[in-house]
């Protein structure tokens, strides 16, 4: 098993994201995290299983998965009438974690 | 030998695009957005802003001409373009600009105080997945002014299109220079506006990915090329000419170094994004479809399934979760029923009625558009003559007019469809630039981008006389719902004006004209307070009715109706006994109505 670093990268944002939401952290560091994780982080932890070897691109996918992913959460949370966006968070969160650990689980295929 | 040269160049464009934001920085402090008239914010930039805009774009013209330049630096130079073409109003406007900003702010404040979504309310609430996202993210980042954030939305969202457009254009041509001045083109023609804090500006980036997704990774594989079933069916004449268009070079894709659980995962991506797409916008949905359909019926994509899966999610959306929006309003359902937009759709429609400066604006958003796609078609022309495959781009430059059927009216619409195709517009466009002899496209590349650039400043800010709020205008709106308890009547003469920010749910909004006519108005201004008075003591109590300058400025840009007819019909109300004046500053008035029986008392 390898550590795929970019991947472990979204994973420490999400549990950064997690802490400053739960403890109420101030701007504009709460902020700046939660916007950054919220609009990267997930989709970045999904997008590195692709192995695309395009930077641009990962980056791109990162951004419209994170932020579908974030629409469906908040839909989720709107239509079951369970409005909580911190837990919102910790959801994205978790399913971050989730992809990081699968990413880093599957050596990437060799190629010359 | 060529490395000092080299370094040399880069230094030059290094201190060009810095001279370039120095002057536009400093131009705007010489800006005073109260003096703008019917042509918009054109007609106060200095000078310095052209030359600005100017410099930037021939040193950029001759960077990319060269085919071999850095790649940083080229995007250093769209980054300062994106600044500098979209971030005018954030500088020289004390408050947000444009109605529909405020309007959507309310909508993420509902979401963020109650929870939920109401939608029996509007349109918006229907397809919410904008409101609810942003409500999600303000109230997790615990950002308490939205509004202030919402301002930097044209900046943001322009920024965040870069990347998806990047991806579009270099999977239409290996030419490093059509798809950096392809880039160029696109910031200086996206004069539409749509990109403010709105549901259509995030959807626009999605629709952008899905594109992007299909165009990179599934283009046709030529191995397995078939030709589509209904070919058969058309006549022989028709079809050679398809298959002309159809023929030429492909550029490289990147499909091939994939592995198969790469592909089958791009797909899982594309439809995720595309279902974020669903439930957040109306129209948008239609044009991803139109988009990836249109490829597929031309042989464009491997991925021919893909337009089903996208009916599927888009028909589901609406058949179980608009159902109580549909029963009321069935004939705008792909259209948003604000009074601003029917503004500029007015603007592009015949309307003879505006203001003489305002019908100039009017020319020249359709004289950009007109240029752009005129020139976009004889790019695709010249690319086809030169043996490049221009069918599937072609198809994706067309696939969203048919989107006009869909919609009840018709200037709005355009200005959409227009949007849609713009990506694929402007890359036939720098087809055409660049397929000219060498010697002449550093020159015909900056004409060319300098003059969309000025047609852009006088459409997208055209309007500025009545997009632009004032903080005595903002600060009437703040003292209205001070004074105003939940439940009251809330009348503006018409809709554009900076309020509906909070109490979207809670207040009772609706306009005075057209009920009560601007002839009846204009003509009698004191009989008119009484048909004024009626119209307010119908609804529930309390009413109150603000009037605003930028409600006039709306009056006179769309309908020719003077300012001095408001300023009158403001003192014929401050005169009569049935309104009582709340608050009252150089660019807003509050009222309220006097209930008959109260006033005696």
């Amino acid at each position: 098993m390898r550590l795929d670093w970019s991947a472990a990268g979204a994973a420490a944002l999400a549990g950064l994201a997690v802490v400053v939401v739960f403890a109420g952290t101030s701007q504009p560091l709460r902020g700046l995290v939660v916007v950054a994780f919220v609009a990267i982080g997930p989709g970045y932890a999904m997008v590195r299983l692709l192995r695309l070897r395009d930077r641009l691109a990962e980056a791109i996918l990162a951004v419209a998965l994170s932020l579908a992913a974030a629409i469906a959460i908040a839909l989720v949370m709107v239509y079951s009438h369970l409005w909580s966006p911190r837990f919102g968070v910790a959801i994205l969160a978790a399913v971050t974690g989730a992809f990081a650990i699968a990413g880093s689980r599957f050596e990437p295929e060799v190629r010359s | 030998m060529k490395r000092p040269q080299h370094s040399l160049t880069i230094a030059t464009h290094l201190a060009l695009v810095a001279i370039a934001v120095a002057t536009w920085a400093n131009s705007l402090h010489r800006i005073h957005i109260r003096s703008v008239n019917d042509l918009g914010l054109i007609s106060v930039l200095p000078v310095e802003t052209f030359v600005a805009l100017a410099l930037l774009t021939v040193g950029f013209c001759v960077l990319v001409s060269r085919g071999r330049a850095a790649t940083a630096l080229l995007v250093l130079y769209v980054l300062a373009l994106i600044v500098m073409l979209y971030a005018i109003p954030n500088f020289v406007e004390h408050e947000p600009r444009f109605g529909g900003t405020y309007r959507h702010v309310g909508i993420v404040q509902y979401v963020i105080a109650t929870g939920h979504v109401n939608p029996s309310v509007d349109a918006f609430f229907n397809w919410p997945g904008f409101f609810v996202l942003a409500a999600f993210v303000a109230k997790a980042a615990g950002i308490k002014n939205v509004l202030g954030v919402a301002a930097w939305a044209p900046l943001f969202y322009n920024l965040m299109y870069l990347g998806p457009l990047l991806l579009i254009l270099r999977a239409a041509s290996i030419d490093r220079r059509i798809v950096w001045y392809g880039i160029w083109l696109f910031y200086a023609a996206d004069w539409i506006g749509q990109d403010y804090f709105s549901p259509q500006g995030l959807t626009y980036f999605l629709y952008l990915v899905v594109l992007a997704i299909v165009l990179t990774w599934f283009p046709r594989d030529r191995r397995l090329v078939t030709r589509p079933a209904w070919s058969a069916r058309v006549p022989p004449a028709i079809r050679s000419a398809i298959a002309r268009l159809d023929a030429g070079q492909d550029p490289p894709s990147a499909a091939q170094e994939l592995s198969p659980g790469a592909r089958a995962g791009l797909i899982v991506v594309a439809t995720a994004v595309f279902a974020a797409v669903v439930p957040s916008h109306q129209l948008t949905p239609f044009a991803a479809l139109a988009g990836v359909g249109a490829l597929a019926l031309v042989n464009g994509t491997s991925v021919r399934t893909m337009p089903y899966v996208m009916t599927v999610l888009t028909g589901t959306w609406i058949s179980f979760m608009t159902v109580s929006y549909l029963a009321g309003h069935s004939r705008d359902v792909t259209g948003h029923a604000g009074k601003v937009e029917g503004t500029l759709a007015a603007s592009l429609s015949n309307r003879l009625t505006g203001s003489q400066l305002h019908l100039a604006v009017v020319s020249g958003r359709i004289g950009v558009s007109i240029v752009l796609w005129s020139v976009a078609a004889y790019g695709a022309w010249r690319a086809f003559r030169a043996g490049r495959r221009v069918l599937p781009y072609v198809a994706l430059a067309l696939a969203s007019f048919p989107i006009i059927l869909l919609q009840p009216y018709g200037g709005e619409i355009l200005l959409r469809v227009y949007l849609f195709s713009l990506p694929f517009m402007v890359f036939f466009a720098a087809s055409a630039v660049f397929l000219l002899p060498t010697r002449v496209i550093p020159v015909v590349s900056s004409l060319f981008a300098v003059a969309i650039i000025a047609g852009f400043l006088l459409a997208r800010y055209g309007n500025e006389r009545m997009d632009y709020f004032t903080k005595g205008e903002v600060d009437a709106v703040e003292r209205l719902y001070a004074v105003a308890p939940p439940g009251s009547s809330l009348f503006a003469l018409e809709g554009n004006l900076p309020w509906k920010f909070k109490g979207y749910t809670a207040y009772r909004y609706d306009r005075v004209v057209p009920s009560l006519e601007w002839r009846r108005i204009s003509s009698h201004p004191r009989l008119a307070t009484r048909g004024l008075a009626d119209l307010l003591g119908a609804k529930p109590h309390p009413a109150f009715l603000i009037i605003t300058r930028s409600q006039a400025a709306a009056a006179e840009l769309g309908e020719g109706v003077k300012t001095r007819v408001v300023t009158r019909f403001e003192q014929a109300i401050v005169a009569s006994p049935r309104f009582r004046t709340i608050y009252r500053n150089r660019d807003a008035a509050v009222f309220m109505l006097v209930r008959q029986g109260a006033s005696r008392r």
